[in-house]
C-alpha cells in the first residue's frame, strides 16, 4: 500500500516551569500512523490534546523530541524544509492571522512562486495565481491590491487554500480550517478539501475538533486524547459506531442541528487539565464510566476491533 | 399572554464612524423588534458581522460612542412597569447589572482578574453590588451559590489559569448569576470552547435557568447549540431580525430562503449527501444592498426585494418571517 | 501625498511640523551669515537687542541672531547622526536578536543591557573630557548613537518576539521566505513606526545631553552650538547682569525644538501604529 506520510511513534515532551522545579507534559506520546494518497485524513480531538502539536512537527515548526517521519519511503532528515523538498503545504486556523494585515494577500501569491521557481514572467505568474484562484471559486481580480482586511473570513481561507495549491503539494496540512469561519459557510470551505481530493489527488490532513464536518469530508479519522490516539479507523465506523468510551463521550456531546437529537443525560467535565496529563495508566480514567483498577495504573494496550484500532482495556482479551 | 420582560421596538444602534475626514455610518442594529418573554431561553442565531453583539450592547444599556441609538427603545419590565432603558441614569443602570440583567461575554479571560484568586473577583463584585459586606458573608454567598450549581469548592482557592477554559467559562457564569438576575445575557458563551466542554457550559446554562426560572437569551451561530437549549430562534442577518419561530419549527419548517439555506448547510451524521452554504458573503453593514438586505444571495430573488425592506407576516401565532415570497406582512409588533 | 495630508490633520503633527520647519529655516539661514561664528569680536559687545543686531550681542562680541542660526544647525546635525546611526543600530541587533534567539540573543542583550546599567552620563562626561580635543560634530553625533541605541533594539526584539509567532510567520515560510526576507518584507511594517518614534526621541535625548555637556564644558567650545551658547552666556554670568537675550535666545529655540519634536513624534506614532493602519485600509 502506497503511504504519502506516515509518522511512527512520534513523541513530543515539552518541559515547564522554572529551574527548581520541572514538569514534563507529554502532548505527544508515541503517536504512530499514515495517509495514503489522494485521502483525507483528520485528526481529531478537544484541544490540548496534541493534535496541533503534532501538525506543527509533520510540518518542520517543531521538533520531535522522538519517532520518524516518512514521506513517500523516504525517511525525513533533521531539519529539512518539507514544504520545499516534500511538497507539503498548510492552511491555518485564523484567516485573518494567515496574512500580513499590513501588506496585499497578492504578495504571497508572487513570492510562493518567486521562492519556488515556478514562474518565469510576470504575466505567467498572474496565470498561475488566476488558475488556483478559480479552482477555489475566485479569480485575480478579486484579489489585487487588496488587503487582508477587505475579506471575509470565509474568503480569506479560500484564498489561503489557493496560495496552498500554488506549488502543487501533494498534502495539505489543514489545521482548524474551519473552527473560526461561521456554520453557514463551513460548507464551501469543506467541499473545497473534497474537490481537492477527488479532482487534484491531493492528500488532506484535517486536523479538528468539529467532528459534525469530519464525518461529512474525512475518509479516515484518528481521535486523540491527552497525547494519545484513543481510537482510528474509517469514519463512518468511528464516529457512527464509537467504540472507546472517550469517542463516544465525544460523539454524545456534538451539538446536533436537530431537535430530535438532542443531548440526553449529563456530562462531568474536567476541573483542570494537567492533572489529566500527569495520570499514570490511561488518562481517561478519572471520567471514564467503565473505568477499572487497570486503567488507572498501567497505559492500556492498542487492540484491532472490526478494523478500528482502539487503544483500550474494554477491548483487550481478558476483558472483551 | 404577554410576559415581555425585555423588548425592543424599532431598535436602531449605528456605529458612527470618522477616520480621517471619511465618515462611515455601520448600521448594525436596524429596526429591530423583539419581545423577549420571563422563563424563557431565546437564542439569536446569525453569522459574524450581522450586528448580535451591537444588538446585545443596546441590550444590556452598555452603549458608547461611537455606537449610538438613533432610533427606537429597549424597556425593561421592572416590578411590573416597563421602564424606557435610555430614562435610566448611570449609577440606575449600575444597579440594575448583575442584580436584574447580566452579562456574559465570549471569552472568560475578559472576567476574571488573572491575578487575583476566584474568591477574591467575587467578592469584589458582590460588595460593589450589596455594599460592603463582612468578608464571611460574602463567602457564604459565593460557596452555596456555587454548590448549588454543582460547581467544587475548592476553584474558589485557584487563579483564573489554573482552571481549564470550560470550567473558567463555567465560573464566569456563576460569578453572572450570582445575584440571582432576571435576564442572563450570552454573547457566543460556547464559542471558542471544545465540545465536551461546550456541553457541559450549555448545561450548566439551562440547569441556572431551571433554577432560578430567568430569561437567557444567548447568541451564537452555533446551531447545534440553539438546538439543544433554545425555546424560541430569531434568526439575524445584516442588522435585521429575518425570522422568529419556535426553536422545532425553524429546525422543521424554515420560512425565510436564509434560515432553509442555514438549515441545510448544516452536516448532520449519518448523512453524506452533499450540502452547500450559503452563497455569497454576507454584506458589509456600512454599505447595505437596497430593500431586503438578503435579497444578492437569494436564489428567489423577485423585483421588489430589491427596493423595499419586507415586513413581518405572522405565519403562525409564534412564528413571523419578514420575506415578500411569505406574505405581504406591514412591520407587525413583536408579539 | 496623500500621507503628509492625512499626517496634517492631526493638530499635533502640524504644530510641530510647522515649528521644526521654521526652525530647519532658520537653520539654513546660517548659510547666508555675514559673521563667521568662530570669530569673536567682531561687532560691539553686550548689546541689546535692536534694528541693527535683532537678538543683541553676547560678551563674547558675537551677533546673537546669526549665531543662533548656526547653533541650531549644528545641533540638529549632531542629534540627526545620534539618532541616525543609533537607529540602524538598534534595528539590525533587535531584529536579529529577536528572530534568532538563544545564544545570539543572549550575547547581544547582554551588550545592550550593560550599557543600559552603567550610569550613562558618568561615562559620557568621563569620555568627553578625555577627548574634548577631537570632540567636533560627527564624532560627538557618533558617541551619542553609542549609548542610544540599546533601548530601544530591546523595543524592537520584542515586536520581533511577538510577530515571530503570529500565523502569517508561518504562512511565509511555507512561501519560501528565507530569513532575511521574512524579517524585511513582513516584520518591517510593524518596525517602522518603532523607528520613527524612536527615532525623534532620541534626537530630542541627543540635543538635551549635548546642552547638558556643553553646560559643563565638556565640548569644544568654539563650536556655536544651542550647548556651547548657553555655557557661554552662564560663564559670563547673563542672568545676573540682566543679559537675557543671550539665554532666552538657545532656551526658547531649545524648547521650540522639543517640542516641535515632541509633537511629531507622538502624532506619527499614531498614524503608523497598525491598529489604526488597520482601521484606515478600509476607509480609504
Amino acid at each position: 500500500m502506497d503511504k504519502l506520510l506516515e509518522v511512527e511513534n512520534l513523541t513530543k515532551v515539552f518541559a515547564l516551569g522554572s529551574v527548581l522545579s520541572k514538569l514534563r507534559i507529554t502532548a505527544v506520546d508515541n503517536v504512530s500512523f499514515f495517509i495514503k494518497p489522494a485521502e483525507i485524513f483528520a485528526l481529531a480531538g478537544e484541544s490540548g490534546c496534541g493534535k496541533s502539536t503534532t501538525a506543527r512537527i509533520i510540518l518542520g515548526f517543531e521538533h520531535a523530541t522522538a519517532g520518524t517521519i516518512t514521506h513517500s519511503g523516504k525517511k525525513e532528515a533533521k531539519n529539512e524544509r518539507v514544504w520545499f523538498t516534500e511538497g507539503i503545504q498548510a492552511i491555518f486556523q485564523d484567516p485573518f492571522g494567515t496574512f500580513n494585515p499590513l501588506r496585499p494577500v497578492e504578495r504571497y501569491f508572487f513570492e510562493t512562486l518567486r521562492n519556488y521557481k515556478l514562474a518565469s514572467s510576470p504575466a505567467e505568474a498572474v496565470r498561475r495565481i488566476d488558475a488556483k484562484l478559480h479552482a477555489v471559486g475566485l479569480s485575480y481580480e478579486d484579489l489585487a491590491g487588496k488587503y487582508p482586511s477587505e475579506f471575509s473570513g470565509g474568503q480569506l481561507q479560500r484564498i489561503s487554500i489557493a496560495r496552498a495549491l500554488l506549488t502543487d503539494p501533494q498534502l495539505i496540512v489543514a489545521d482548524e480550517p474551519v473552527s473560526m469561519v461561521d456554520a453557514s459557510l463551513r460548507m464551501s470551505i469543506v467541499n473545497l478539501f473534497k474537490t481537492l481530493r477527488d479532482e487534484l489527488g491531493v492528500s488532506v490532513l484535517y486536523i479538528t475538533h468539529d467532528l459534525a464536518t469530519a464525518y461529512y469530508v474525512c475518509d479516515r479519522i484518528a481521535i486523540m486524547f491527552r497525547g494519545d490516539i484513543v481510537e482510528m479507523g474509517t469514519v463512518e465506523e468511528v464516529l457512527m459506531n464509537p467504540r472507546h468510551p472517550y469517542t463516544q463521550l465525544l460523539r454524545a456531546s456534538i451539538p446536533e442541528a436537530d431537535t430530535a437529537h438532542r443531548w440526553q443525560g449529563e456530562i462531568r467535565l474536567a476541573d483542570t487539565e494537567q492533572d489529566e496529563y500527569l495520570r499514570q495508566g490511561c488518562r481517561f480514567a478519572g471520567r471514564c464510566p467503565h473505568a477499572m483498577e487497570i486503567c488507572r495504573s498501567t497505559p492500556p494496550p492498542t487492540v484491532q476491533v472490526e478494523g478500528v484500532q482502539v487503544r483500550c482495556y474494554l477491548y483487550s482479551e481478558p476483558f472483551s | 399572554m404577554d410576559n415581555t420582560i425585555l423588548r425592543t421596538t424599532a431598535l436602531q444602534a449605528f456605529y458612527q464612524l470618522d477616520l480621517y475626514g471619511k465618515s462611515k455610518v455601520v448600521k448594525a442594529v436596524n429596526e429591530v423588534d423583539l419581545a423577549i418573554q420571563a422563563d424563557e431561553i431565546y437564542g439569536i442565531a446569525g453569522e459574524s458581522g450581522c450586528g448580535k453583539s451591537t444588538l446585545l450592547k443596546a441590550l444590556v444599556a452598555a452603549v458608547e460612542p461611537p455606537l449610538r441609538v438613533v432610533g427606537g427603545k429597549v424597556t425593561y419590565r421592572i416590578d411590573g412597569k416597563e421602564v424606557d432603558v435610555s430614562t435610566l441614569s448611570p449609577e440606575q443602570k449600575r444597579a440594575l447589572r448583575l442584580s436584574y440583567i447580566a452579562y456574559v461575554p465570549q471569552g472568560s479571560m475578559s472576567v476574571l482578574n488573572p491575578v487575583a484568586r476566584i474568591r477574591d473577583t467575587y467578592r469584589d463584585f458582590i460588595e460593589s453590588h450589596l455594599g460592603r459586606q463582612r468578608h464571611q458573608e460574602a463567602f457564604a454567598l459565593a460557596q452555596d451559590h456555587l454548590t448549588d450549581l454543582g460547581l467544587p469548592l475548592k476553584i474558589l482557592d485557584a487563579y483564573p489559569h489554573q482552571l481549564s477554559g470550560g470550567m473558567r467559562q463555567r465560573v464566569t457564569i456563576a460569578l453572572a448569576t450570582l445575584l440571582k438576575p432576571r435576564i442572563l445575557i450570552g454573547d457566543e458563551p460556547t464559542t471558542a470552547l471544545d465540545v465536551v466542554v461546550q456541553r457541559g457550559v450549555v448545561q450548566l446554562l439551562k440547569d441556572v435557568q431551571a433554577r432560578l426560572k430567568n430569561t437567557i437569551v444567548l447568541v451564537t451561530h452555533d446551531m447545534g447549540v440553539h438546538a439543544n437549549i433554545a425555546d424560541r430562534i430569531g434568526i439575524m442577518y445584516a442588522g435585521r431580525i429575518v425570522e422568529e419561530a419556535a426553536t422545532e419549527k425553524i429546525f422543521g419548517a424554515p420560512a425565510h430562503p436564509y434560515t432553509q439555506y442555514l438549515i441545510s448547510s448544516l452536516p448532520k451524521f449519518g448523512d453524506k449527501t452533499p450540502r452547500e452554504s450559503v452563497p455569497g458573503s454576507p454584506p458589509s453593514l456600512a454599505n447595505l444592498p437596497g430593500g431586503c438586505p438578503f435579497h444578492p444571495r437569494c436564489p428567489h430573488v423577485q423585483t421588489r426585494c430589491k427596493e423595499k425592506m419586507p415586513g413581518f407576516t405572522q405565519i403562525e401565532k409564534n412564528h413571523r418571517v419578514a420575506c415578500w415570497l411569505v406574505g405581504e406582512g406591514e412591520h407587525g409588533q413583536a408579539a | 501625498m496623500k500621507l503628509f495630508r492625512d499626517l496634517l490633520r492631526d493638530y499635533r503633527f502640524a504644530l510641530g511640523f510647522w515649528a521644526l520647519c521654521l526652525l530647519l529655516f532658520f537653520a539654513a539661514l546660517s548659510f547666508g551669515s555675514p559673521y563667521d561664528p568662530t570669530v569673536w569680536g567682531e561687532v560691539p559687545r553686550d548689546q541689546r537687542p535692536s534694528a541693527e543686531y535683532w537678538l543683541g550681542t553676547d560678551s563674547n562680541g558675537q551677533d546673537i541672531f546669526w549665531l543662533a542660526t548656526f547653533a541650531v544647525r549644528n545641533s540638529l546635525i549632531i542629534a540627526l547622526i545620534a539618532g541616525v546611526v543609533s537607529r540602524i543600530v538598534a534595528v539590525v541587533v533587535g531584529m536579529v536578536a529577536g528572530y534568532r534567539g538563544h545564544t545570539t540573543d543572549r550575547v547581544l542583550m547582554f551588550f545592550g543591557d550593560s550599557l543600559l546599567v552603567i550610569p550613562l552620563f558618568l561615562v559620557i562626561v568621563m569620555l568627553a573630557m578625555l577627548i574634548r580635543s577631537s570632540l567636533n560634530l560627527v564624532t560627538l553625533g557618533l558617541l551619542l548613537a553609542f549609548f542610544g541605541w540599546a533601548w530601544d533594539a530591546r523595543l524592537i526584539r520584542s515586536q520581533i518576539l511577538s510577530l515571530r509567532e503570529r500565523e502569517f510567520t508561518q504562512t511565509s515560510i511555507l512561501s519560501g521566505a528565507n530569513t532575511l526576507g521574512l524579517v524585511f518584507n513582513e516584520y518591517m511594517p510593524y518596525i517602522t513606526p518603532l523607528v520613527f518614534s524612536t527615532l525623534i526621541n532620541n534626537m530630542a535625548w541627543a540635543i538635551g545631553l549635548e546642552i547638558t555637556l556643553a553646560i559643563l564644558g565638556l565640548l569644544d567650545l568654539s563650536i556655536p552650538t544651542l550647548g556651547t551658547m548657553l555655557y557661554w552666556a552662564i560663564n559670563y554670568q547673563a542672568i545676573l547682569l540682566g543679559r537675557w537675550w543671550w539665554l532666552m535666545t538657545p532656551i526658547s529655540i531649545s524648547l521650540l525644538l522639543f517640542v516641535a519634536l515632541y509633537w511629531l513624534s507622538v502624532s506619527i506614532s499614531v498614524y503608523l501604529d497598525p491598529r489604526t493602519r488597520v482601521q484606515r485600509i478600509g476607509a480609504g
